[in-house]
Formats: C-alpha cells, structure tokens, sequence
C-alpha cells in the first residue's frame, strides 16, 4: 500500500462520512430543478400566472423554453454556483484540519505532507468532476420532463463540452481557496477570497478585461456576461491552468516548510 | 552527533514575535530511557517537541531524531516515531476505529488486526464505533495515544499527557507506559508541567523555564531529591556543622539550615538531638523531612503550577 493510496482513502473516508457533499449536492439540484421550471414559465407565461408559479404583474421579456436555453443556463449556473460551492468543499476538505486541530496529526506520518496535500486536490478535483456530470444529466432529465423542444445531439454535446470546461477550470481556481484555508488555518479567509474573487470576476468581466482575469473565465465561457462574438483565446485558458498551478505549488509549498505551532 | 541518542538538540533556539520560546537548548535523550521534560506554561516545551517533530523551523540549532537529522520539510525516521502534541485531536465525525485505521493505512501497518490489538491495549473496547466527536477528553487522550502507538514506535513524544485524564487514568497511562519502555525498549519523552506525573516514571528529568534548560537530574540525582533528610535550625550553624561533621555525618547547609543526609541520623534524629543538647547547641528546629520536588520545581522555576 502506497501513501498516496492510503492519505486517498483517509480523504474519501472523511469526505464520506462527512453529511456537506449531501448538503453541496442538494444546492447543486436546486440548479436543474430552477432551469427547468424557469423553462416551464417561459414555454407558456399566461399559465404559468394562471397556477400561480409567478406573480401576475412578471413580465417575462427574454428567453425562449427550449434545450440551448436549459443548457446554457446549466453551464451558467454552474460556473457561478461552482465558484462558491466548489469553494466550500475545498475550504472544508483543507480547513477542517485546522477548526478540528487534526493538522498536527498529518505532519509527521511515513506518508509526506506534499503526498496528502495532492491527496486532497485529486479527492476536490473527483468531487467536482462527479458534481458537474450530476448537474448536466440532472438537467436532461429535468429538461426532458418539461418536453423542452429543439433537442439535437449536437446541441447536447456541445453544451456538456462548455458545462465540463467551465466546471474543471472552477475546479483548478480552487488551489487558492485551499492555499488560504491553509494560511489561514480555517474556514473563513478561504470563504473569503472565494467571495472576493468572485467580485472581481464580475466587476471586471463588465468592464471588459474579464478573459485576461482568470476567476471571470468560466463565466465568460458559459456567456454568463453576454454571448461571445469569437471564442475564447487560448490565452485565456492558458491563464486559469498558470494561475492555478501556482496556486497548488503555493499550497504544497505551505505545507512543506510553514511553521505549525497551532 | 552520537546515534546512542534517540533525540539530539543542539543549540535550539525557537523564537515568535516578542518572545524567544526556545534559547540554545542542548537536550538528549539516550535510547530506551523514559525522559521527563517538564516546565510551567509557556516554558518552551511543546515549542521544543514541534521542533523535534519538524513541525516549526528553529532559527538555530540541529536536531538529529533515531539519528536522522531533522528539517522544516516533513521529512524524519516518523515510522519509528509516535507523537502525540497537546489536546489530541481526531475527526469527530469517525468512530474511534475508523480514526485508528486512518493511522494503519498512514503507517502502512499490513497487519489488518492491529487496530484491534491497539484498541484493546488503550481499553477503548467500548467506544471503538463511537465517533470520536462524541469522546470525553480522556478517552480522546487515548485514542490519541493509541494512535501514537499503533505502529509500535522506537521513540514516543508525548506532550502533557495526562492532561484530560481522571487520577486513574493517569496511573493507568503511566502502567502502559512503564510497560512499554520495560517491555520493548522504547523511547518517551514525555513533557508535563505537574511535576508528580514524570517524577514516579522518568528516568531522567530535564527543568526547562523560559526557553532554557535549566536543571537536569538523572536516576540518582532524583534519588537523592527524593531521599530524606533532617533539617536542622541552630543559633550557630557553622559550629555545629564542623562538629557533626567531626561525628562522621555527612551535612551541607542550605538556606541557614543544616541537612544531614546520611542514613544513621535520619534513623536515630533523638541521638542527633542529644549530640546538639550535651554540646550546648540546643536546636530551635530539628524535623525529619522530605524535600518535595515539587517546591524543588517551584523554587527552581520561580513560578506557580
């Protein structure tokens, strides 16, 4: 048994018997279920009013009820819901040893601090990947439900592409909520800087800088600022993979040689 | 440095934002003894331990642990060591046995029962599907040593571990850790700031205070703490000093006091008191005691426990 092995059985035992993927995955339903019944209003507004779903003074001016609409919302929602609950698992998943005092115990093992730290981002990295397949297979069966019409297997594939970059380049961001939870030595600076950078994703993506700005990428990928007039530049990418692996190598850093005298 | 050691600290020296923690500490621990590493609050004890453990960067110093030397990076001899620093800690939302499988698998123990055996030997039987969360403060000091000790270590670092722990509890933990170095020879240092709870276990045992170490006493100088003596008050010390002396007993003066610390006075104190009689220095004070190593410990540090 390697240590690798063994520090990924520990994480996926303490992620397991932990009940925040329940409660993570329950926000993460609520994605689907909200696009498929903001379909079921679009596809008939007056009926919608009439049962009550929505005020009768909405006015609904924007959108059409079909499969790019319910897709694309699916890849919008989950780069945006992701950023912050992507950020909640990887604050726990590296925090919680600090809040449990349970650090202290992974500092000195046979297996080395580095090999548990990658332990934790392959377990994050799993995690999200799973979340971001439950969400676009939750979201076709919902949107199949509410009998969206426009369905092409192109049309699917092409928003499971978008939804699955968007969510892998959250995910990678994610090296920097786990550096700060580490700094930090909890929860709550990691929460942070997720809130912090998803201001500025948003403030900058308005202001036009937002495909220079990792953290707005996978909005900007998913069109949540407005529909791309070219694709995004391989710069682009190449900034949210840069940023992140340093963000990784901070962490591993971090954990090889900062003093732990708490 | 000399591998007859199972810990070498050379010129240690820790220091934090307005305090020095750690300043030049030269400490060994030779192997297979128990060492008593005790100090008030704040003395630089668990400073110390974390430095051995590799857990802070020391801005001096070398520490070689089981002959390896020991750097800020992790890595160190940890398969033939156990540790257990401060409060222990677990992951509250596993059961006791699911906490000890994490340390097997961590220590690539192949042996699937061990976590059993271990269970067993810490009397954690009952609570082994407990969640950790749901453990007093004693039997989570046990689950933190029976984590300290699943991998049958060469060297053990406990840091105040009675701390938590009910009067039986400690005299339990200080049986199984009689037992433990008696039986397999293995190393403890074992730090406290209750004097009472190494003083009955520790081979030796090293005073730190403020970052130094201050005294250090081995098997006989504990002895000797520990042996009785007869205190003596007179109006001329030195007089009768000479004059016990001249009647072979062996004396010393402390604090305007005489002590007599050879086995025939402490036996007979009445021949003691008529010898001070008949030579006209009748004495104010003459009582049989026992130099408490606690007040040694206090005196010495200066502090309150």
């Amino acid at each position: 048994m390697n240590g690798f092995k063994a520090a990924m059985w520990a994480e996926i035992l303490k992620a397991r018997r932990s009940k925040l993927w329940v409660l993570i995955l329950i926000g993460f339903s609520i994605l689907p279920l909200v696009s498929g019944l903001f379909m079921v209003i679009l596809k008939d507004p007056v009926a919608a009013k009439e049962m009550g779903i929505i005020s009768m003074k909405a006015q609904l001016t924007a959108g059409t009820a079909d499969w790019p609409s319910m897709l694309g919302m699916l890849a919008m929602g989950t780069s945006v819901a992701g950023h912050i609950l992507y950020a909640i698992f990887t604050a726990w998943v590296f925090g919680r040893e600090f809040s449990n005092r349970t650090n202290k115990e992974l500092l000195a093992l046979p297996v080395a601090r580095t090999t548990i730290v990658w332990a934790k981002f392959v377990l994050i990295f799993s995690w999200t990947f799973a979340i971001a397949l439950y969400i676009y297979f939750f979201g076709l069966f919902v949107g199949w439900l509410v009998e969206l019409p426009g369905w092409s297997l192109e049309i699917a594939l092409k928003a499971f592409k978008t939804l699955m970059i968007a969510s892998m380049l959250t995910a990678f961001l994610q090296s920097w909520v786990a550096f700060f939870a580490s700094y930090g030595r909890g929860y709550l600076p990691a929460m942070g800087w997720a809130f912090f950078t998803l201001a500025l994703a948003q403030i900058l993506a308005v202001m036009g800088w937002g495909e220079w700005i990792p953290w707005s990428v996978p909005a900007i990928l998913t069109e949540m600022s407005g529909p791309l007039a070219e694709p995004l530049g391989s710069g682009s990418y190449l900034s949210v993979i840069l940023v992140s692996f340093v963000g990784v190598a901070a962490t591993l850093r971090w954990w090889q040689r900062a003093d732990q005298s708490s | 440095m000399s591998h007859d050691y199972a810990i070498h600290i050379q010129d240690l020296t820790k220091s934090y934002p307005g305090v020095i923690a750690v300043d030049s500490l030269d400490l060994h621990v030779h192997t297979g003894e128990i060492y008593g590493f005790l100090g008030l609050n704040g003395a630089g004890k668990t400073t110390t331990i974390r430095a051995i453990l590799g857990m802070i960067k020391p801005e001096h110093g070398k520490i070689e642990v089981l002959g390896h030397p020991i750097g800020p990076n992790g890595k160190g001899p940890w398969s033939r060591v156990g540790y257990m620093v401060e409060t222990p800690a677990a992951y509250p939302e596993l059961t006791v046995r699911e906490n000890l499988e994490i340390a097997r698998r961590m220590h690539a123990i192949e042996d699937e029962e061990r976590v059993d055996v271990i269970i067993s030997e810490l009397k954690l039987e009952r609570y082994s599907e407990r969640k950790a969360g749901h453990l007093s403060t004693g039997n989570l000091q046990r689950l933190g040593l029976a984590r300290a000790l699943i991998h049958k270590p060469e060297l053990l670092l406990l840091d105040e571990p009675g701390n938590g722990l009910d009067p039986a509890g400690v005299v339990e933990i200080r049986a199984l850790l009689k037992a433990l170095t008696h039986e397999q020879g293995i190393t403890v240092l074992m730090s406290s700031h209750i004097l009472s709870e190494v003083d009955r276990l520790a081979d030796r045992i090293g005073i730190i205070h403020n970052g130094h170490l201050i005294e250090e006493y081995d098997a006989e100088g504990l002895e000797n703490l520990r042996s009785q003596r007869l205190a003596i008050k007179v109006e001329h010390p030195e007089q009768v000093m000479r004059l016990l002396e001249s009647a072979g007993h062996q004396i010393r003066q402390v604090d305007g006091e005489l002590k007599i610390v050879d086995a025939s006075a402490i036996a007979s104190p009445q021949m003691i008191a008529q010898l001070l009689v008949e030579s006209g220095h009748p004495p104010s004070k003459l009582v049989l005691e026992h130099e408490d190593l606690e007040d040694h410990f206090l005196r010495l540090t200066g502090g309150q426990v």
